[in-house]
C-alpha cells in the first residue's frame, strides 16, 4: 500500500474576482536570471569548451587558406553555392542531381551573411571560412554529445582534441566540401537523440538534424542504424513508440522533399531530354567505378587509405583497436557502431572517395576517449578496492596519476602530430594554384574560352571573363547547355588548366597526351589536349597546375614529334 | 504576374497551418513528451476520502439514459456526496423519472428549471443554488461513471491543493462509424494531453463533465454564464483569470464513458456550438485579463485555433490548385509540399495515438481501424472546416440557439434503445 501524505482539507479560498494581477518580472530580465543560472550549473564545462573552441579554432585557422591546395570538388561546391547566391540556380551548370542542394545553399547562405568573396584571397576560401565555422559548432556539439553519453570532462576533452588536432583531421575538416556540414549536423542528431530526459522533443529534433545532413550530402544516410541505436538507447519503454514515431515523420518527410522536388520538376525518373534523380542514384549506387579493395596494394582505394595513415598513424589504429570494445560498452555502443558502419562500409570495395574520413572521425575520437574512459573507470574502482598497500597509495595521487597519462599522451602522439601539424600551419601548398590564377588573369583576355579545374571558375569569372568563357572541364560533352561556337568546339578553346588530380582523372599519359578513353569518350576535351602544348606549370608534385595553350594549327596529334612553336593568338 | 495576390494568400495560408500542425501536434502528445511527464497523468492514489460532493446532472429529454446514469452515480465508494437531477418544467418523461430516483434513494433531489428559453448553463445555475456539499461536479445524463472517480478526485484536490479538477472523459464506441473512430481519438488527446499542457500553462477550457470545483469558488464567481454556447470552456477561462489553479487526471480506468453523437449530422452540430462558443469567449475579451502577454497570446491563440485551422484547411487545396494552372515559379510549387508533409506527420502520431489508446484500454487493435483512421484524415478535416465555418456564419447572424446533441447510449455495453431519439 502506497504511504500517502495529502492536505487533510482544503485550504481556504484565496481567490477573488479580481484575479491575480501577478506582475512577473519583464521578459529581459527573467531571460537574465535563467541564462546566469544555466551558466553558473556549467561553467566548469563551459570553460572547457571555449579552451577547446579556442585552441581547436587557431590549430585550424592559422593556414588554412594556403593547406591543402585548393582543389576542385572545393570549387565545385562554392561554385554551385556562388550561383545560388547569384543567379538563384542551383549551380553554375544544369544541375544534376549530383548531392542534396542544401549543402551549398548553407555555403551560400554564409558567404552571402559574411560577404565572404570580398574578404579572401580567393573564392574557395570564403567557404573555407564556412568550413571553420562548421569545425567550431562541431567541436561544442562533440564536448556535449560526450557529456550526454556520461563520459567524464577530461574523456570528453580527450575525444575533442582528437578531432580538433588530428592532422587527419585538421587537413580535410579545413577542405571546402560537403562532408565538414554534415558533421555538425550529424553531431547535433546524435546529441538531440540523447537526450537525458528521453524527450519526444529531442527525438524530433534529432530527426530535422539527421534530415539536413541527408540533405546536405546523402552518404550521411549510412549513420542513420547508429542514431536509431542511440535513440533507441536514450528513449522509454514508455514513450518510446511517440519518440520513434517523431523522429521517423520528422526525418522522413524532410527528406522526402528532395524526392519531390524532383518531382515537381519532373526530374524524378529517368527520362529522355532531361537530368533526374534516378540515373543520378544509380550512377552513384552502381555506375561509379570501383576503388578495389583495400588490402590490395595497387588498388585506389588502398592509396586512400594510405594517404589517410600517411597523414596521422594513430588516430585511425587506436579508433580501430577501440571499436570492438566501444561496442560493448553501453556509453559508446552507437558511437562505435556508427564508426564500424563506416569502416564496413570501406571493405565493400565500391567507389571510396578521399574525403569519405572526414564524417567518420569525430566518432573514432569519441570512441577511443570513451573506451579511455571506461578503462580509468575501472582500474580507478580496482585502485580503490585494492588490499595492495602500494597500490593504495595511487589513490591519493589521482590529479598525479592523470596529469602523468596527459603528458605520457602528448609526448607519445603530440611528437607524431607536431610535424604535420607545423606544416599545415606554415606550407603554403596553395601557392601554385594562386599564381596559376594571377598568370591566367594576366594572360588571358575576356573573349577567349578558358577550359580549367572547377577551383578558379569563380575567380576567373569574379575577375571578368563571361561566365559562358570559363568552362568547368568536366562539362564538355556532357551539359548540354554547354558549347563553344564553332564547327570544332575545341578549336574554340585557348588555354586549358588542370591540375595533378585533373590529369589523373583524364587519363594524361606520360607523353603528355589523353589517352583513348579520353579522346573516344570525351571527344572535344580529347581533341583540345591533344592539340595543345603545355605552356607553364606552378606548384610541385601533388599541388601542381599545368596551363596548356590550345593551337588548332598543330599538325595531327599522331604526327606530333616535332611541335612547330605557332605565333600566340587570341582565338575568337 | 497575375497570381502573385494568390501566391501570398497560399504562402500565409501554408504558413498558418504549418503553425497550427505544429502547435496541435505539440500539444497532443504533451503528456508523452518525457516518461516523467507522463507519471503525471493519471489522478494521484487515493487516500481516505475527506471533502464531500453536489453532483450536478442537468437532464433534458433524456428519460432513456438518465435512470442508468444516476444509479451508476450513486454506486460511487465516495462516502458523501448528493446527486441534484436538473429537469425543465415543459419536460415531464424526464421529470418522471428524475423524481422515481429521489424516491428510491434519499441522495437523489431534483430541481425543476422553469427558465425560458432553457440551456445548461441556466440548469446548472439553477442547482448551484442548492448544492449542500464543498465540491460540485457536473456530469452528463449519459455519462458512464466509474464508481472510484469521487475518492480519486477526492485525494487529487487535497495532493494538488487544486481549485478546480478536470477528470478524463472518453468517447468509447470508437468502431461505431468512420468519424467516431475520429472523435474518439479526439477527445483521448485532449483529455489525456493537451488539457493538461493548457493546466500547466495557467489558462485551462475546461470540459463539460467530470470537472469538479469548489463549491465555495463556483458561487464566487457567480456560477456558469447563461449566454455562452461553450459555458465550460468559458467558465476556465474566468477561473484562469481569477488564478485557479486547475489540475487535470486522466486515468483509463477512471474516464467517464460517453458516446460519439449518432449521426454526422448531430457531430456537426455539436462541433459548431462548440466552435460558436469559443468565438463568443473570443468576443467577450475576459481573456485580456490573464496576468501575462503571454496567457493572453495563448489564449487568443487556442479560442481562434478552430477557425485558423478551418482558413487554412481551405485555402491550401484552393491557392494549390490555382498555383499549379498559373505555372508559379519553383520555390512557391515546392511549398504545396508542406501542407501534405504536416497532414502526414499528424497522421502517423493519430496512429501511434490509436494504438497507445488501445493499448490503455486493453483494447486489441486491429489494422482496418489504422486504414479507417487514415482514409478519414481529410473528410473529418472537412467537416471540423465546415463546423468553423457554420459557426462564424451563425455568429454573425446573431443565431445563438442551444443545438443539443442527442443520445442512444452506444456506449452502453447493454443492447441499445432503438428509436429513442426525440
Amino acid at each position: 500500500m502506497t504511504v500517502v501524505a495529502y492536505d487533510l482539507d482544503l485550504e481556504p479560498l484565496d481567490l477573488d474576482l479580481a484575479g491575480r494581477p501577478e506582475q512577473p518580472p519583464p521578459l529581459r530580465r527573467r531571460a537574465a536570471t535563467r541564462i546566469v543560472a544555466w551558466i553558473r550549473t556549467r561553467w566548469i564545462d563551459l570553460s572547457v569548451v571555449t579552451v577547446l573552441v579556442v585552441v581547436g579554432g587557431v590549430v585550424h585557422a592559422a593556414g588554412m587558406d594556403n593547406s591543402p591546395a585548393r582543389f576542385d570538388d572545393e570549387g565545385t561546391y562554392t561554385a554551385y553555392a556562388w550561383a545560388v547566391q547569384n543567379w538563384h540556380r542551383l549551380g553554375h551548370y544544369t544541375y544534376w542531381y549530383a548531392h542534396p542542394p542544401l549543402g551549398w545553399i548553407q555555403i551560400a547562405a554564409w558567404n552571402w551573411l559574411t560577404d565572404a568573396y570580398d574578404h579572401t584571397p580567393y573564392a574557395i576560401a570564403a567557404t573555407r571560412g564556412f568550413m571553420l565555422f562548421c569545425k567550431i559548432v562541431s567541436i561544442v556539439l562533440l564536448y556535449a554529445l560526450a557529456r550526454r553519453l556520461r563520459m567524464s570532462r577530461v574523456a570528453a576533452t580527450l575525444g575533442v582534441a582528437i578531432f580538433a588536432l588530428s592532422p587527419l583531421s585538421v587537413y580535410f575538416t579545413r577542405a571546402a566540401l560537403l562532408d565538414n556540414i554534415v558533421t555538425p549536423w550529424l553531431l547535433a542528431a546524435f546529441f538531440f537523440v540523447a537526450s537525458p530526459r528521453s524527450s519526444v522533443r529531442g527525438a524530433a529534433a534529432g530527426g530535422f538534424c539527421l534530415a539536413m545532413a541527408v540533405l546536405t550530402k546523402e552518404t550521411a544516410l549510412l549513420y542513420l542504424p547508429a542514431v536509431l541505436m542511440a535513440l533507441w538507447q536514450h528513449t522509454d519503454r514508455r514513450t518510446r513508440r511517440f519518440s520513434l514515431a517523431f523522429f521517423g515523420a520528422v526525418f522522413v518527410l524532410l527528406c522526402a522533399g528532395y524526392p519531390v522536388f524532383a518531382l515537381l520538376k519532373n526530374e524524378l525518373l529517368i527520362g529522355p531530354g532531361h537530368v533526374s534523380l534516378e540515373w543520378a542514384v544509380r550512377w552513384q549506387l552502381f555506375g561509379r567505378t570501383g576503388s578495389g579493395s583495400i588490402f590490395d596494394a595497387k588498388s585506389t582505394a588502398h592509396a586512400v587509405v594510405r594517404s589517410w595513415l600517411d597523414q596521422d598513424a594513430w588516430l585511425p589504429r587506436l579508433a580501430l583497436v577501440t571499436a570492438v570494445p566501444g561496442m560493448l560498452i553501453r556509453r559508446t555502443r552507437a558511437v562505435a557502431f556508427a564508426f564500424v558502419f563506416q569502416v564496413l562500409q570501406m571493405l565493400r570495395g565500391g567507389y571510396l572517395p578521399y574525403p569519405y574520413v572526414i564524417a567518420i572521425i569525430p566518432f573514432a575520437a569519441l570512441t577511443i576517449a570513451g573506451c579511455a574512459d571506461w578503462l580509468w573507470d575501472l582500474a580507478w574502482n580496482r585502485l580503490r578496492r585494492s588490499d595492495n598497500r602500494w597500490l593504495r597509495l595511487g589513490v591519493h595521487g589521482k590529479q598525479a596519476i592523470v596529469a602523468a597519462l596527459a603528458v605520457t599522451l602528448v609526448g607519445l602522439v603530440g611528437h607524431a602530430w607536431r610535424y604535420p601539424l607545423r606544416d599545415l600551419r606554415t606550407n603554403d601548398r596553395d601557392a601554385g594554384k594562386a599564381e596559376a590564377l594571377a598568370w591566367l588573369r594576366s594572360h588571358t583576355t575576356d573573349n577567349q574560352y578558358l577550359v580549367v579545374d572547377d577551383s578558379f571558375w569563380i575567380d576567373l569569372v569574379r575577375s571578368g571573363h563571361p561566365s559562358d568563357h570559363v568552362i568547368w572541364f568536366t562539362k564538355l560533352d556532357v551539359d548540354k547547355d554547354v558549347r563553344i561556337p564553332g564547327v570544332h568546339q575545341w578549336a574554340g578553346i585557348s588555354y586549358l588548366v588542370l591540375d595533378h588530380q585533373d590529369d589523373l582523372s583524364v587519363h594524361i599519359q606520360a607523353d603528355g597526351r589523353p589517352s583513348k578513353d579520353t579522346l573516344t569518350q570525351f571527344p572535344t576535351l580529347g581533341k583540345a589536349l591533344a592539340h595543345s602544348r603545355v605552356v607553364t606549370t606552378f606548384g610541385n608534385g601533388l599541388d601542381s597546375v599545368t596551363i596548356r595553350r590550345v593551337d588548332p594549327t598543330m599538325p595531327d596529334p599522331a604526327a606530333r614529334k616535332a611541335p612547330t612553336k605557332p605565333a600566340k593568338k587570341a582565338v575568337p | 504576374m497575375t497570381a502573385v495576390p494568390l501566391m501570398v494568400v497560399f504562402g500565409l495560408a501554408t504558413v498558418a497551418m504549418l503553425i497550427v500542425a505544429v502547435t496541435s501536434l505539440a500539444w497532443m502528445v504533451d503528456s508523452w513528451r518525457t516518461p516523467h511527464a507522463l507519471g503525471q497523468m493519471p489522478f494521484p492514489e487515493p487516500d481516505d476520502p475527506r471533502l464531500s460532493f453536489s453532483l450536478l446532472v442537468p437532464a433534458r429529454h433524456e428519460e432513456v439514459v438518465l435512470g442508468d446514469t444516476v444509479r451508476r452515480l450513486l454506486s460511487q465508494s465516495h462516502p458523501d456526496f448528493e446527486v441534484i437531477v436538473i429537469v425543465g418544467d415543459d419536460d415531464e418523461g424526464t421529470a418522471a423519472v428524475a423524481r422515481e430516483l429521489s424516491w428510491e434513494d434519499p441522495r437523489v433531489r431534483v430541481v425543476v428549471d422553469d427558465s425560458v428559453p432553457k440551456n445548461k448553463p441556466k440548469a446548472l445555475n439553477r442547482a448551484l443554488a442548492h448544492c449542500t456539499k464543498r465540491i460540485v461536479g457536473v456530469f452528463d445524463a449519459e455519462d458512464e461513471v466509474a464508481p472510484d472517480l469521487l475518492r480519486h478526485v477526492d485525494a487529487c484536490f487535497r495532493a494538488q491543493r487544486a481549485h478546480v479538477v478536470q477528470g478524463g472523459v472518453q468517447l468509447m464506441n470508437y468502431r461505431s462509424s468512420w468519424w467516431s473512430l475520429r472523435n474518439t481519438l479526439e477527445y483521448f488527446f485532449w483529455f489525456s494531453s493537451r488539457l493538461h499542457f493548457h493546466a500547466r500553462n495557467g489558462f485551462i477550457p475546461l470540459g463539460g463533465n467530470t470537472v469538479f470545483v469548489r463549491t465555495d469558488l463556483l458561487q464566487l464567481v457567480e456560477g456558469w454564464d447563461t449566454e455562452c454556447l461553450a459555458e465550460d470552456c468559458e467558465l476556465g477561462i474566468r477561473l484562469s483569470v481569477a488564478g485557479a489553479k486547475v489540475a487535470v487526471a486522466y486515468s483509463p480506468a477512471l474516464a467517464t464513458r460517453e458516446e460519439t453523437p449518432p449521426t454526422l449530422a448531430g457531430l456537426l452540430k455539436q462541433r459548431t456550438r462548440w466552435n460558436q462558443g469559443y468565438l463568443q469567449v473570443l468576443k467577450r475579451g475576459e481573456w485580456r485579463r490573464l496576468p501575462t502577454r503571454g496567457k493572453r497570446m495563448m489564449a487568443r491563440y487556442l479560442l481562434a485555433m478552430p477557425f485558423m485551422q478551418a482558413f487554412s484547411g481551405l485555402m491550401v487545396p484552393v491557392s494549390l490548385v490555382t498555383i499549379l494552372l498559373f505555372r508559379a515559379p519553383m520555390p512557391f510549387v515546392l511549398l504545396t509540399y508542406v501542407p501534405m508533409a504536416a497532414t502526414l506527420a499528424t497522421l502517423s502520431i493519430e496512429a501511434i495515438g490509436l494504438a497507445e489508446f488501445n493499448r490503455m484500454f486493453g483494447l486489441r487493435v486491429r489494422i482496418r481501424d489504422y486504414l479507417k483512421l487514415v482514409a478519414g484524415a481529410i473528410p473529418y478535416q472537412l467537416l471540423l472546416a465546415t463546423a468553423a465555418l457554420r459557426a462564424s456564419a451563425r455568429e454573425m447572424r446573431g443565431e445563438r440557439g442551444w443545438e443539443k446533441t442527442e443520445h442512444v447510449g452506444a456506449h452502453r455495453d447493454e443492447p441499445v434503445l432503438e428509436g429513442s431519439m426525440p
